[in-house]
């Protein structure tokens, strides 16, 4: 059997490195994340994970505000045109 | 160190937590996303350049909500202006990156992407400036004619001649008292979506000032609406990233938490302050990132040979995130003590609002 790519000679054993491996010692950096490496993901994820992240941001922008009204410190709208502008 | 298992790296999540915080509370007083300061520090963190990306933009769409929640609170958010511009925003990012696989196809993209970044942040960064300038002493000379200066003073007449422009449907926005032709708003968020798609990022750094100088709001409600905004863009790039399975959710979850803190501050801090001081740190943010940019056109126009260039370009960017946040600091710090008729700067008074 002769020495490639994918098969490499070490003492009495054969070492087979998987075709994801060769790339990866190149430098290709783009094909290993979970979707990448053929794991399943459910087609929505993307669509629950955006909406979780709003949905978070929107609870801790409410919070926030609860929290600071709570404190006393009412904000009150920004007077955008009195005096010259 | 925290084990990010999708990303497949370890890193610590102070730093994330810290880096949501700071980008947080610019984003939040500029009115901007913040990708061109989160992915280069997330490189540095040691997540891979897509992963980097696909974190950012998912952060960016749950800060934004943040900041936008407390900007209405404070007023400043124009739900017309906001609404009539994202459809223009979303065919502009379309448009920029089809424009982007254009030059990438012939072999242009890395350069005319960093020439034009340059060149854009540096017309930018000089109009501003100059503009901010004349308004800050404008304010001076009417404060000291013993009259009331309200939160904006502008002197540029571009937003006059926009709003000229009688092409129906006019659109009235009520909060930015703007009586404008809809098509002005739509036109001015294509141009700046098709340079947002180009670059590859948020876009706010140039809306906001486009909403200021074009469209004629000010400087707050360009901020608040702008983030308004940056909901929509960045929740749409979150899917598609999230698609491309470029994020780690768990990254994300720590920088959100950072992020909450900071964009609080950042957007409770518009309220001591004045438009001129908002758009200075605007400049000022424009600078220090085409420096970054700058020295990476370098760094690539050498044939990436001097890894200096690379590693300074870092600096700037890291170092951009904490200086903005100490000028922005100084600036609430400095508000109160006037507030309360102690010592500032002769600087101080023209850019800070006394209620």
């Amino acid at each position: 059997m002769a020495e490639g790519k994918r098969v490499t000679l070490d003492g009495n054993t054969l070492k087979v490195t998987v075709p994801m491996q060769i790339k990866e010692s190149k430098g290709f950096r783009y094909k290993d994340t979970f979707m990448h490496k053929g794991i399943e993901t459910n087609p929505w994820g993307g669509v629950w994970s955006v909406v979780f992240i709003l949905l978070m941001g929107l609870s801790l922008g409410l919070m926030a505000e609860g929290f600071t009204d709570m404190c006393g410190l009412k904000l009150e709208k920004i007077k955008h045109y009195e005096g010259v502008h | 160190m925290f084990d990010f298992l999708i990303a497949g790296i370890q890193a610590p999540v102070f730093l994330l937590v810290l880096t949501g915080m700071t980008v947080g509370m610019v984003g939040g007083f500029i009115g901007v996303g913040g990708g061109y300061m989160v992915t280069p520090a997330l490189i540095v963190f040691g997540f891979p350049g897509y992963m980097a990306s696909g974190i950012d933009v998912m952060h960016i769409a749950g800060k934004s909500v943040v900041a936008t929640v407390r900007h209405r609170q404070l007023g400043n958010i124009d739900w017309i202006l906001a609404l009539a511009m994202v459809g223009g925003t979303m065919m502009g990012v379309e448009m920029g990156v089809r424009l982007l696989n254009y030059t990438k196809a012939i072999g242009l993209s890395g350069i005319a992407l960093l020439t034009g970044s340059v060149g854009i942040m540096i017309g930018l960064f000089v109009y501003t400036q100059l503009e901010t300038h004349r308004s800050q002493k404008k304010i001076n000379e009417l404060t000291q004619a013993g009259k009331t200066v309200g939160r904006e003073l502008r002197v540029s007449t571009i937003p006059l001649f926009f709003q000229r422009i009688a092409l129906k449907p006019i659109v009235r926005c009520h909060t930015a008292r703007l009586v404008i032709s809809m098509w002005v708003i739509v036109i001015v968020g294509i141009a700046t979506g098709v340079l947002a798609g180009f670059f590859g990022v948020g876009g706010g750094f140039i809306r906001v000032p486009a909403l200021v100088y074009m469209v004629g709001a000010t400087t707050h409600i360009a901020v608040g609406t702008d983030l308004l905004e940056i909901v929509v863009s960045g929740g749409y790039g979150a899917l598609r990233q999230y698609m491309s399975g470029n994020v780690d959710m768990i990254a994300v979850f720590f920088m959100i938490i950072g992020a909450m803190f900071g964009a609080q501050f950042g957007s409770i801090a518009t309220s001591f302050v004045r438009g001129p001081a908002i758009r200075y740190i605007l400049s000022y943010s424009l600078l220090l990132a085409t420096t970054g940019a700058f020295l990476r056109l370098f760094y690539m126009l050498t044939a990436q040979q001097y890894e200096f260039l690379n590693f300074f370009a870092v600096v700037f960017t890291l170092g951009e995130m904490i200086f903005l946040c100490l000028f922005i600091m100084t600036l609430v710090i400095f508000s109160v003590r006037h507030r309360h008729g102690k010592w500032v700067p002769p600087w101080i008074p023209s850019l800070v609002a006394v209620p």
